[in-house]
């Protein structure tokens, strides 16, 4: 109930602020204004309104779970209205999930309100939308959510603008994880193929709720590998969060 | 005030200089355009850092793909760099499928690249195996540019068995596994792409083709009247006037692409506009192995003779009475 009670706050208050509905309009601008490019490509212009579609949910998505996110804990100790909150009868772990589900609630209404429009206009514009459109938003928003979490902890530990800075390298770092398991052949049987192969499973991989390449060209992804992507965001997110509260109760405010 | 004109002399001068930086920069890009276009991204690289926007990055070099494609056109028309960047597109995104079918006709049509063309269209099926396109742009590459009617039945067979195709691609897979109407068949399949491409560089080459369709026609028509005239005069007929005198063709035909018909050494008509396109064709081909032959061996053929020793049979010149001119100081031939 007390952490439901921060999320709705956490909600309000980031819905107040204007750093979102800049992003937003940008994410609906590039959105409306792929078609644009549609005109001088060759074939395929809803393939390329769907890509861009989806981008900006996604890029767009990211940047407020960035923005708005390192600064959720950090912006309550720094204005000092922290103490108003951990003198009331509330764990300190109920003050950090609060926060994350009420960014998560911001990010839920922005994904949404954001593929509704992309899914419209995809449809006002002849292009099909299927199941795998949607499965696509919903690994973006599993995404966001996992983006979020890592936002949360680093809120807990730095500035906002560090925290910005780390949150988004792991971001890049989590989508090129490839790399770590698709190494040349004079890596064959040598301990850092086994250090790498271990590291693959450390880093975050955000590359699991990228099907964008598939959503765009109608290209069918089994339910399976949707719910596993699912699975293994949770799994990472409640780990991160288990962090952020342990770095929150250990913070001396 | 004095400070004022300070100011003003300095945000002045200010611009002076970077409108001066700006117009040396661009005239050194422009100098080095072609240069510019080496540094295509490597498509490992961006896979791996576009942070998952792999398709988006995909398409906007499609977009840059299709400008040099239409640069060269108009211009030096080498095509050297569309390989690689075909390559990279269909690596960041494989499911593109218009990339690999128009990519595959710009390679075969425009770089005369029949080989890369059908590599790229194959790598494509491995990739989208529920897509007629590809196949059909394989059969289309066969029939069209190579005159393999085999291979191109075979691959209008594949087309015509994979996803769902229109019906003219089940009645072209008939067609041609009947070897019946081979020109009908080319000739719908530029009519194809002239109803269907939004490239008006591709339609107009789909254009001039249904000429010389129209012209290789004219030729058998008119080498069947030289049959006539050698049957009831007892020789080949010196020019087509002679066709025209003895009455067995009421007319001069004539080339709407400018070309013209003559009788050649042997006594056969043809045609200079289709020689044309045969040998452009040939040297693009005689060219491809003169650089294979440099690649090996670090210089460049001192003649043409000798790449009789890594090539089975070299490309001959259409022109029955011409020979290649090769230049062995820069490896050209015309």
């Amino acid at each position: 109930m007390r952490i439901l009670a921060v999320a709705h706050n956490t909600f309000r208050e980031a819905v107040r602020d204007k750093v979102l509905y800049v992003l937003v309009f940008f994410g609906l601008a590039t959105l409306l204004g792929s078609k644009a490019l549609g005109w001088i490509s060759i074939g395929q212009e809803i393939k390329i309104v769907k890509d861009f579609a989806l981008a900006s949910v996604s890029v767009f998505g990211v940047l407020i779970a960035i923005f708005v996110g390192t600064s959720l804990v950090y912006k309550e100790i720094d204005k000092r209205t922290i103490y108003t909150i951990i003198c009331r009868p509330m764990a300190r772990y109920e003050f950090v999930l609060g926060k994350y589900f009420g960014m998560a609630m911001l990010l839920g209404v922005v994904t949404g309100f954001m593929g509704i429009v992309a899914a419209g206009y995809v449809a006002v514009l002849g292009g099909k939308v299927d199941a795998t459109f949607f499965y696509a938003l919903l690994l973006i928003y599993c995404e966001l959510l996992m983006v979020t979490s890592f936002a949360t902890l680093f809120s807990s530990l730095t500035s906002p603008i560090l925290g910005a800075i780390i949150v988004f390298s792991i971001y890049v770092v989590g989508h090129a994880t490839g790399i770590l398991v698709d190494l040349p052949e004079h890596f064959d049987n040598t301990s850092m193929k086994s250090f790498l192969e271990i590291m693959y499973y450390v880093v975050p991989n955000f590359s699991n709720f990228n099907i964008r390449a598939e959503a765009a060209n109608d290209v069918p992804v089994a339910l399976g590998y949707v719910v596993w992507s699912m699975v293994y965001g949770a799994v990472y997110t409640a780990m991160l969060l288990a962090l952020a509260s342990v770095a929150f109760e250990n913070k001396d405010v | 005030m004095r400070k004022m004109i300070i100011t003003m002399l300095i945000v002045a001068m200010a611009f002076t200089g970077t409108t001066i930086a700006q117009k040396r920069a661009d005239a050194i890009k422009a100098e080095h355009r072609a240069e510019e276009v080496l540094y295509f991204p490597n498509e490992r690289l961006l896979d791996s850092f576009t942070c998952g926007h792999s398709s988006v990055v995909a398409d906007i070099l499609w977009l840059k793909c299709i400008q040099y494609t239409s640069q060269q056109f108009h211009g030096d028309f080498k095509f050297t760099l569309l390989d690689r960047m075909l390559n990279t597109i269909t690596r960041l995104d494989p499911h593109f499928v218009d990339v690999y079918r128009w990519g595959s006709v710009f390679l075969a049509m425009l770089k005369r690249d029949n080989d890369a063309s059908i590599t790229l269209l194959e790598r494509g099926i491995e990739h989208n195996p529920g897509r007629w396109e590809l196949p059909f742009e394989i059969a289309r590459t066969y029939v069209l540019n190579r005159h393999d009617e085999v291979m191109g039945a075979k691959w209008m067979a594949v087309a015509a068995a994979t996803g769902e195709p229109p019906k003219f691609v089940v009645d072209w897979a008939k067609n041609l596994q009947q070897r019946h109407g081979l020109d009908e068949v080319e000739r719908g399949m530029w009519l194809e792409i002239i109803q269907n491409s939004n490239d008006p560089n591709m339609r107009e080459i789909a254009e001039r083709k249904i000429v010389e369709i129209e012209l290789r026609l004219a030729c058998e028509v008119l080498n069947e009247a030289a049959a006539r005239y050698e049957a009831s005069k007892g020789a080949k007929p010196g020019a087509i006037s002679d066709l025209v005198s003895a009455a067995i063709i009421t007319g001069m035909p004539v080339d709407p692409l400018g070309g013209e018909f003559f009788v050649n050494a042997r006594g056969v008509i043809q045609n200079t506009t289709i020689l044309d396109s045969q040998l452009e064709e040939r040297r693009v081909v005689l060219e491809g192995f003169i650089q294979q032959y440099r690649n090996k061996h670090g210089r460049w053929p001192v003649t043409l003779d000798e790449l009789k020793t890594e090539f089975k049979a070299l490309p001959t010149n259409p022109y029955l009475d011409r020979d290649w001119v090769y230049d062995p100081g820069t490896g050209s031939v015309h």
